[in-house]
């Protein structure tokens, strides 16, 4: 065997001896590839490449020529594109694996921090493309995955990880030379070591590295889809995929508009490379976060940063608020609520500015003052804070609503004698027509809101399931309570059952009507002494009258008030009907 | 993983792009390989055109592109085992050479040698990669009249907002006028041309733009296809290397360039199809799966399910 060995290695050498093209070097390559030509020396190359370098920053035309002429060739390509990448990430989906990770003997998630912060700082340094960076990382966790990692080589391993990323993505004259990774690691490891390293990686993880589905390709892939509107896809067996491909019609529906036209005067306005950016920078951080890189797909994380990143440059730019999570919860399918996961750990990533990686803070926040990486920040924090502040509002609400149950219990009896009294079945037509007047004129509170949409169920006792229509359910209970027996006999303490069942079933009705006068509001008293105003006004809510409506129809004291209440106590009783539904 | 020891090296096959090719025999199983050597920098460790052909390799499982079995290093080497083919088809139209007159292929094999060609060149498009360097060299056969497209070593991947890549790719005779006038942000288009130039040559069984250098290149091309202009290619004027005093130059009818060496009568269809693929205008010229589409191809695609 060792013979044979020796035999191959003799004639390898002379084979070197023979050959002289190849030998020169990876830079001259590219000139001894074309071997039928005879090339000019490199630095003549060098040159060539700097006049036509200068030539293309004299003709602007040219390059955006050029893009246009290579958008159209990649169009055609791109949903092929999307499956080859769908299937590069069914393939690497087995390599990351946490618990492996976090058993490491010797590396830690701390020290991955570092490690991967060190990177991105070189990787900065030495103005190495994007792709190269996310391809390190990934190559990083795979292995790692995998092999145990000595504490004393994680600095080695992962230098060789950006040194073969950078061999395969950057162009020559950019490439990360030896002599540069060595200088920044203090000269820590030889030669020797980076080669050996480079070729055990390459073997541990069977040659099959640089093929990767990275954040990069599917941010660069998704927005190009925003783009150029694709031919329609193939249907996708795959739940992933095919979910995928429908939120990006969705996202392309909201603001693939604009992006194509980027001059219109009205209407939010996108520049998909601000766009691009924000979503490489939010990705950037993710890869950082250890449950983000391990746990979940790396479509599904591309994805949520560019709708995080639309949203909020969309609230920053032209005020247009929308809240993620109950888009996504309205579906409530297990990838939504996993998108919904993955875009509130991006924002608490991205939220908290002491906690960023120094080599982040020190490529986006450190050079000027207003840079677009800032901005991009800025918006979205702005977003975040809002996002909190809204769900700070909604506990807020449901705290209001947990109170007015408690106060509800004691009147509630009373007052609902007249309520129902007055509540008789003809009515019934005419406000369950209101309703639905309701509903189509606030269908912006529908989007904002995931709970509006179970709105007509608060109205529906629990208790009473078998009202076929949420909306003229209340009314059904109300008839159903006028009956003699019920009707005459609603005193403090009901003690039957079907008074049990009564109170239970108007409690959330009855929260409904009682939440305007919580003790919060100034107006709560006097709503309170007045019987005649209370019983009007718990009607009125029970009917879901737009408040609108109700002003018109009643003159009515301190309409303002209510006005200014109204769209808060629709929000209030949505959510704590459903909250209700979840605590019992 | 394959050892060294399970190979035996046997005659040189060619130099390849950055590496020497022996053809290799599998002593375990019997089946011939093809070996490529790549001598590894002490300085740079694996060459990037090594990380890049077996990188994207690896992923390339097509029955028209030759397969990368292995990938073995010794010392200061790496050895990767290909699939073993038996000619490539600049030999094999060279074997075909009666006397000194150059012979073209049977229009019934030209065609299903260029069905496979644009067959293997659609997947690497679909798989995000440009290969580059097509040239009858690097086109493999075997006795079966299979076709697979070999030698990856200047293939890489592209990305969608372009990257700039070199404009000394491809053998000059293979090069578009794009990139000979200096575009660097070329796309899938490049390969098409090469298969154009190809095509041609296999119906003639002589090189369609045998030139020296890129001047003379750009010349041929264009006494054959025309000078190009702003009307009909946008922006040519613009690249960095176009040369405005050059010789204007009306189109010659491709059918008569090409009648006179082979016997066969070259239809419509044909000519057609040829055209699509030697458009000056990179923008204009097919796509891969588009000339699989072409009538010239009705015979294979009404075939296949």
């Amino acid at each position: 065997m060792t013979i044979l060995k020796d035999t191959i290695i003799r004639y390898a050498n002379a084979s070197y001896a023979t050959s002289t093209a190849g030998s020169t070097g990876a830079a001259a390559a590219a000139a001894a590839a074309a071997s039928t030509t005879s090339y000019p020396n490199l630095p003549l190359l060098l040159q060539k490449r700097r006049a036509i370098a200068s030539t293309k920053s004299k003709n602007p035309n040219l390059v955006k020529r050029e893009l246009q002429a290579h958008h159209s060739a990649i169009s055609e390509y791109n949903t092929d594109h999307l499956n080859h990448y769908f299937q590069l990430s069914r393939a690497e989906k087995p390599l990351y694996n946490l618990s492996n990770f976090t058993s490491q003997p010797q590396v830690n998630p701390k020290m991955r921090f570092l490690i991967f912060d060190f990177i991105m700082y070189c990787h900065t340094r030495l103005n190495l493309s994007t792709s190269t960076l996310f391809l390190t990382f990934t190559i990083l966790d795979k292995y790692s995955s995998r092999f145990i990692v000595k504490s004393y080589n994680y600095q080695l391993l992962s230098l060789t990880a950006l040194w073969i990323s950078s061999k395969f993505w950057d162009s020559k004259n950019r490439m990360a030379t030896l002599k540069v990774l060595q200088n920044l690691c203090c000269n820590q490891y030889s030669i020797k070591q980076f080669t050996t390293m480079e070729m055990h990686l390459f073997k541990s993880l069977d040659w099959s590295i640089c093929q990767s589905a990275t954040f990069d390709s599917y941010i660069d892939i998704f927005l190009f889809q925003s783009t150029s509107p694709l031919s329609p896809l193939p249907s996708l067996s795959a739940p992933l995929e095919a979910f995928i491909q429908q939120k990006l019609a969705l996202l392309n529906d909201a603001a693939g508009t604009a992006i194509n036209k980027p001059s219109s005067p009205q209407g939010p306005t996108f520049n998909i490379n601000e766009i691009k950016l924000g979503a490489i920078m939010l990705c950037e951080l993710a890869s950082f976060n250890l449950e983000l890189s391990f746990k979940y797909d790396r479509s599904l994380i591309a994805l949520g940063a560019i709708n995080l990143i639309k949203l909020s440059l969309n609230y920053y730019n032209s005020n247009v608020w929308e809240n993620f999570n109950i888009a996504f919860e309205e579906n409530g399918q297990d990838l939504d609520i996993k998108l919904s996961d993955i875009s509130n750990t991006l924002l608490d990533v991205a939220m908290d500015q002491d906690l960023f990686p120094s080599s982040f803070k020190s490529k986006y926040l450190n050079n000027s003052k207003t840079s677009p990486a800032k901005s991009l920040l800025d918006a979205l924090q702005n977003y975040c804070i809002q996002l909190k502040l809204e769900e700070f509002y909604r506990s807020q609400e449901l705290e209001t609503m947990y109170n007015g149950i408690f106060s509800a219990q004691y009147y509630d009896d009373d007052s609902l004698a007249g309520v129902y009294s007055n509540a008789t079945t003809p009515k019934s037509a005419t406000v369950s027509s209101a309703t639905t007047d309701y509903f189509s004129d606030h269908t912006h509170l529908r989007r904002l809101t995931k709970d509006n949409i179970s709105t007509p169920f608060a109205f529906t006792p629990t208790s009473s399931s078998s009202s076929p229509s949420p909306f003229t359910s209340p009314y059904k209970t109300s008839s159903s309570m006028t009956t003699p027996d019920s009707a005459s006999h609603h005193s403090h303490s009901g003690s039957s059952s079907t008074q049990n069942s009564f109170k239970r079933s108007l409690s959330i009705p009855q929260n409904s009507s009682i939440f305007w006068p919580s003790p919060l509001t100034p107006t709560t008293p006097s709503l309170m002494s007045n019987r005649k105003l209370l019983q009007n006004l718990s009607v009125r809510s029970k009917r879901l009258l737009p408040i609108r409506g109700m002003a018109s129809a009643h003159s009515f004291a301190a309409p303002t008030h209510l006005k200014k209440r109204s769209t808060s106590s629709v929000d209030c009783d949505f959510n704590d009907s459903s909250n209700l539904k979840k605590t019992r | 993983m394959s050892s060294s020891s399970q190979f035996k090296q046997l005659e040189k096959l060619g130099n390849g792009t950055y590496a020497t090719v022996y053809k290799g025999l599998n002593k375990t199983t019997g089946v011939y390989v093809a070996l490529k050597e790549v001598k590894l920098d002490s300085e740079e460790g694996t060459p990037s055109t090594a990380i890049r052909e077996i990188s994207l390799m690896k992923e390339l499982k097509h029955e028209n592109i030759v397969r990368l079995y292995d990938v073995i290093h010794t010392e200061n080497k790496l050895t990767l085992v290909f699939e073993f083919m038996d000619n490539d088809l600049k030999k094999y139209m060279d074997s075909r050479t009666v006397g000194n007159t150059p012979r073209g292929l049977e229009l019934n094999l030209v065609k299903y040698f260029q069905w496979q060609l644009l067959q293997g060149l659609a997947f690497c498009h679909e798989s995000k990669i440009l290969h580059r360097d097509l040239k009858p060299q690097n086109l493999l056969i075997n006795k079966k009249g299979q076709l697979k497209l070999g030698d990856f070593g200047l293939a890489r991947a592209f990305g969608i907002p372009v990257n700039t890549f070199s404009s000394e790719v491809v053998t000059l005779w293979y090069r578009a006028p794009d990139v000979l006038m200096g575009s660097r942000t070329y796309s899938t288009s490049i390969d098409i041309w090469s298969c154009g130039c190809i095509l041609a040559e296999m119906i003639t069984g002589k090189p369609l733009f045998p030139g020296t250098n890129d001047e003379e290149q750009l010349k041929l091309i264009f006494d054959i296809m025309g000078t190009p202009n702003e009307s009909l290619w946008p922006g040519v004027t613009k690249l960095p290397k176009y040369n405005p005093n050059i010789q204007q130059r009306t189109p010659r009818d491709l059918r008569q360039v090409l009648q006179p060496h082979t016997k066969e009568p070259l239809d419509g269809n044909l000519m057609d199809f040829l055209h699509g693929l030697l458009q000056l205008n990179p923008d204009m010229r097919l796509s891969a799966k588009q000339a699989l589409h072409h009538p010239w191809f009705a015979e294979y695609y009404h075939h296949t399910p």
